[in-house]
């Protein structure tokens, strides 16, 4: 029933071409070079934590062990501590603190990826976006005829539109809440609710 | 056919966020939620018309007509609401990676105070009181944020603003494309047919036909 002539048809087509599947294709692109940057960045504060913290066990380990088991001269029953048990104790103190925090900063990173799921949005949109070139493939190729332009331009469209909506349903499962954010929370808020019973018990035995 | 602009690698895709924002930090950074989320860009467009006009610049009058009625009238009944929609889900997503990140921090922040605990126990056991308290005070963080956070709750509101956006942004294309039913109809029962659909969608329902 459609009353369009040749030429509307073509810059119907231009404009679906330039600033639906041209800009969609660029927005997946761009997203997979992005989130694959971010994942990267990530990834290597994570490992870097995790190196850091073997390293920072091992030494405090190391240093224990030199200056401070029995018969070591910085050691408990040492009749005369040399000079530097002080900073050898500073120094290890200093290496169980980082054993301890280093771990915590790691599962921020951790946390992070699992947030912002880049890996898995990055294979998505790779494949939302090899599928716009299948669909890009459908576009009335030069010198199409009148009478078969139109059907090229509607299954070319109707493909493109179907990778979108197919795209946006995959977004949406992919994105759910991390595992261990929901624990936490759940665990503080018992935590919270325990204190504050707590609380109230004391309060009322003293009334 | 020949796409107009062949160099597409420097540009960026048309959307309603900022160009370029927190452009000199590192990636994983410029992803990071804002504190203060900026407002809604009223004037924002699918289509840039500059390059629109273009375009149009090489058909006939009539044709050009015709397009800028189409757009015109897509601009009247749909986009305003693809804007408020595409507006809500950012908003939104912001919202649901600040908490969760205030979560993340507070999480660390729990287990550095737990691992404190545990190594002050021997060593500067006078310090565990005010680590408790500390605990304490995690634990009223983390409650206040779930109860302050859930309403709306931000993921679900998310998902669902997004799914109405890009629903509603497709619609634009297919009208302005005459597919399928705008084909089927011709003058003012196409347009009322946008206006309905338009709405459907905006609503969360299937537009039907």
């Amino acid at each position: 029933m459609s009353t369009i002539n040749r030429q509307e048809l073509e810059v119907r087509y231009q404009i679906f071409d330039r600033f639906i599947l041209k800009d969609q294709k660029l927005y997946y692109d761009k997203a997979i070079k992005r989130y694959r940057a971010a994942a990267n960045q990530v990834n290597r504060f994570r490992a870097g934590s995790a190196a850091l913290t073997a390293i920072a066990a091992g030494s405090a380990g190391v240093l224990v062990s030199s200056f401070f088991t029995g018969g070591q001269v910085c050691g408990v029953d040492a009749a005369d501590p040399a000079s530097y048990c002080d900073a050898a104790r500073l120094g290890v103190g200093a290496l169980v603190l980082l054993a301890m925090l280093l771990p915590a900063i790691g599962s921020i990173f951790s946390t992070l990826m699992e947030l912002y799921q880049w890996d898995r949005l990055s294979d998505l949109y790779r494949s939302a976006s090899e599928n716009l070139v299948v669909a890009d493939a459908m576009s009335p190729p030069e010198g199409t005829p009148d009478d078969e332009f139109l059907e090229y331009f509607r299954e070319y469209a109707e493909s493109a539109l179907t990778v979108m909506n197919a795209e946006t349903a995959q977004w949406g499962q992919s994105i759910r809440e991390a595992e261990d954010l929901k624990k936490f929370i759940t665990a503080q808020k018992a935590r919270a609710q325990a204190y504050q019973q707590d609380m109230g018990e004391s309060s009322s035995s003293r009334s | 056919m020949t796409d107009q602009n062949a160099s597409l690698s420097d540009v960026e895709p048309i959307h309603q966020g900022e160009q370029n924002f927190r452009g000199s930090l590192p990636e994983w950074m410029r992803q990071l939620p804002r504190i203060q989320f900026p407002p809604m860009d009223e004037n924002f467009q699918l289509i840039d018309k500059k390059k629109l006009e273009h375009m149009l610049a090489e058909s006939t009058p009539e044709v050009a007509q015709r397009i800028r009625e189409d757009i015109d009238h897509l601009d009247r009944e749909l986009l305003h609401l693809f804007r408020e929609r595409d507006y809500q889900a950012s908003y939104h997503q912001n919202r649901y990676r600040l908490y969760q990140v205030l979560y993340i921090l507070l999480a660390a922040a729990a287990s550095m105070v737990g691992a404190g605990m545990a190594l002050a126990l021997n060593s500067a056991p006078h310090i565990i009181p005010a680590l408790a308290i500390l605990e304490v005070l995690i634990a009223a963080g983390t409650t206040y944020l779930a109860t302050v956070g859930s309403r709306p709750p931000p993921l679900a509101t998310w998902l669902e603003n997004r799914r109405r956006a890009e629903y509603l942004r497709r619609e634009y294309f297919r009208y302005l494309s005459n597919l399928s039913p705008y084909d089927q109809q011709k003058g003012y029962l196409r347009e009322m047919l946008l206006a309905k659909r338009a709405a459907r969608i905006n609503q969360g329902g299937d537009p039907g036909v």
